[in-house]
């Protein structure tokens, strides 16, 4: 194990992918260690890690994403966000965070959600002068709250992977996910305060505004309804959903907002196509290693030595925290969640730990992993939009993510913030 | 010279828009037949026993065959931060290491998936729909063998700038 560990970072350091070095790191173990297993094991495990309708609900949801950005979904949300908050002082910065969220209600994954965004918001960010870097790291951390905020690819990965109901999973990370605004917007409000005239330059507030805006809106926040509500009321499974969602995307695109056209779609699938297979080869590489990890023993010897530092649920919850933060710096957080989640779960659940609790808390976990250097994909795309040096912009990240690890902490330790709406809706 | 280089280039157009079609085909079976059985359900009260079986084919396919697309765009994530900021001569090196790491992995793969097609051909079949398996199974060698050749166009083309990010619009990740 030791020597896949070692494997695995120096294949990381050398800028392999991250999809070869789960492979490489996997087979090498396997071949060392134990010999006697045909390495045909390899190739299986790759064929079963894909062979899952539930993990069909990534390209799914990735193609939805990108239907809803070229569908001119993203514009509108954007415009109703500005209608809402653009009378506040930092203007830009606010309507950023409101759409990033609304956003994320609509989108499962926090790159698009990042890269809408920022699409839209960046050159106008730069032409009314704001700080660029700082505008780039709270766009990142408001993106990634589309892994907290239902639909997300993460709680379907980890629900997959620790048989749990995705709607709880989903519903569980409303609350946290909206609580985490606040925060981020006031970092924003403060930054605009101490900031230049450029940042007191704001739209007056008119009822009429929201009132248009929100009515543009309507079909594109029909998606999360359909999603969300498929999936709870039982309608639909999570796959299913995701299926709809595209369906819909594709309706509205076309038909209402006629901002697509037909021609465009092959683009689009291809665009998904390529995306999803980015995540999901990486889904086939984890199996392997989630494999030999499992074959190896390495829940039981874990969960034997964690019992010797603390028989609390608490202390195991903080540990899990800074273990998930620490590699989430590092790590393709959809990866790191199929090789930990088997692993830290069935610890979690002997400690008495709610196991929906306990994946929202690895959720979080992951989705803050994107905003932190020196891997952080929505750290990434958000700086390359911008234009800015990754470095430039991670500078800036801190006092959003502060509030991000705040709101994080105080979910670990009061479960009821998670477990209220799955449990209000009959899922727990 | 020249020649060659041109018919070259039409080959490998060729291998590319194949592989192309075949995924956005299969991606778009993949929705339909998904949509189809929610349709079925709720519209036509009537569930549709083969379209999850064949939607999880066309997702493998899409996977396997679109690995060497994603190659391709760019899109395969990596933590090359410091990797690109070594000197070039050293970071030609590493990128060979890389790709003979990548193509390596892969061999094992397309190895691994003989017996699997073996198993195929003599007598496993789909649950449902009864396909032989080596038909799906097909894909794994087929997929990885153009993932590698990708892999081999890539560090070529980025054979000045090995590592470090891409001047590309395409800065995406699914997650």
């Amino acid at each position: 194990m030791i020597f896949a560990f070692s494997a695995f970072l120096v294949f990381l350091a050398i800028g392999t992918p991250i999809v070869f070095v789960l492979g490489i790191a996997a087979t090498l173990t396997l071949l060392l260690i134990q010999p006697e297993i045909p390495v045909t094991i390899v190739t299986q495990r790759i064929y079963d890690g894909l062979n899952s309708f539930t993990i069909m609900a990534i390209p799914f949801f990735v193609f939805a994403g990108a239907i809803m950005d070229a569908g001119g979904i993203s514009r509108r949300i954007v415009d109703f966000a500005s209608a809402l908050v653009g009378w506040i002082v930092g203007s830009l910065l606010m309507v950023s965070v409101v759409a990033a969220t609304g956003l994320a209600a609509i989108s499962g994954s926090g790159s698009a959600d990042v890269a809408a965004i920022s699409a839209i918001m960046q050159p106008e960010l730069r032409r009314r002068k704001y700080d660029i870097d700082f505008s780039a790291a709270v766009i990142a951390c408001a993106g990634s709250l589309a892994q907290i905020i239902p639909p997300s690819l993460m709680m379907v990965v980890v629900a997959l992977v620790s048989n749990l109901s995705v709607g709880a999973m989903f519903l569980a990370g409303v609350l946290p996910g909206l609580m985490t605004v606040p925060g981020i917007l006031a970092t924003a409000y403060i930054h605009a305060r101490r900031g230049g005239p450029q940042y007191r330059e704001v739209e007056p507030f008119s009822l009429a505004r929201v009132n248009r805006t929100f009515w543009a809106g309507v079909p594109a926040l029909g998606m999360p309804v359909i999603i969300i509500g498929g999936i709870i009321g039982g309608i639909f499974t999570p796959t299913e959903a995701a299926a709809v969602a595209v369906a819909y995307g594709l309706l509205i695109a076309l038909f209402v907002y006629r901002d697509l056209k037909f021609q465009d779609i092959t683009g689009l699938i291809l665009r998904a196509a390529a995306l999803s297979a980015a995540v999901m080869t990486i889904i086939g590489t984890a199996s392997i290693f989630g494999w030999l990890v499992a074959s190896a023993n390495v829940p039981a010897l874990l969960a034997a030595w964690i019992k010797t530092i603390s028989s609390e649920p608490w202390t195991y919850l903080l540990l899990v925290n800074v273990l998930l933060m620490l590699i989430g710096m590092f790590m393709e957080s959809l990866a790191a969640i199929l090789i930990l989640v088997p692993v830290l779960m069935p610890i979690a659940i002997d400690f008495g730990i709610n196991p929906v609790h306990f994946g929202l808390v690895v959720v979080m976990n992951f989705a803050i992993g994107m905003v932190t250097p020196p891997y952080g994909i929505t750290l990434f795309v958000a700086s390359s939009v911008a234009e800015r040096d990754i470095i430039q912009v991670a500078r800036k990240i801190f006092w959003p993510w502060l509030m991000m690890t705040l709101i994080l902490l105080l979910v670990t330790f009061v479960p009821e913030i998670g477990l209220f709406l799955p449990r209000l809706a009959g899922l727990l | 010279m020249t020649a060659t280089r041109i018919i070259l280039g039409r080959i490998i157009k060729g291998i590319r828009a194949v592989f192309t079609v075949v995924v956005v085909v299969c991606f778009a079976y993949m929705t339909l037949a998904v949509l189809a059985q929610v349709f079925g359900r709720y519209v036509f009260n009537y569930s549709i026993s083969w379209t999850e079986e064949t939607a999880k084919f066309a997702q493998i396919w899409v996977v396997l065959l679109g690995a060497g697309i994603t190659m391709r765009r760019g899109l395969h994530v990596a933590v090359d931060a410091l990797a690109a900021m070594l000197p070039l001569r050293m970071a030609r090196v590493l990128s060979i290491v890389v790709a003979a790491g990548g193509i390596w992995f892969l061999g094992v793969v397309v190895y691994g998936s003989l017996p699997l097609i073996e198993l195929g051909w003599m007598y496993e079949r789909s649950p449902v729909l009864l396909v032989p398996m080596w038909t799906i199974y097909l894909c794994l060698p087929i997929g990885a063998i153009y993932f590698a050749f990708e892999i081999v166009m890539s560090a070529i083309e980025r054979w000045d700038q090995p590592f470090g990010q891409r001047k590309s619009p395409d800065v995406e990740s699914a997650s």
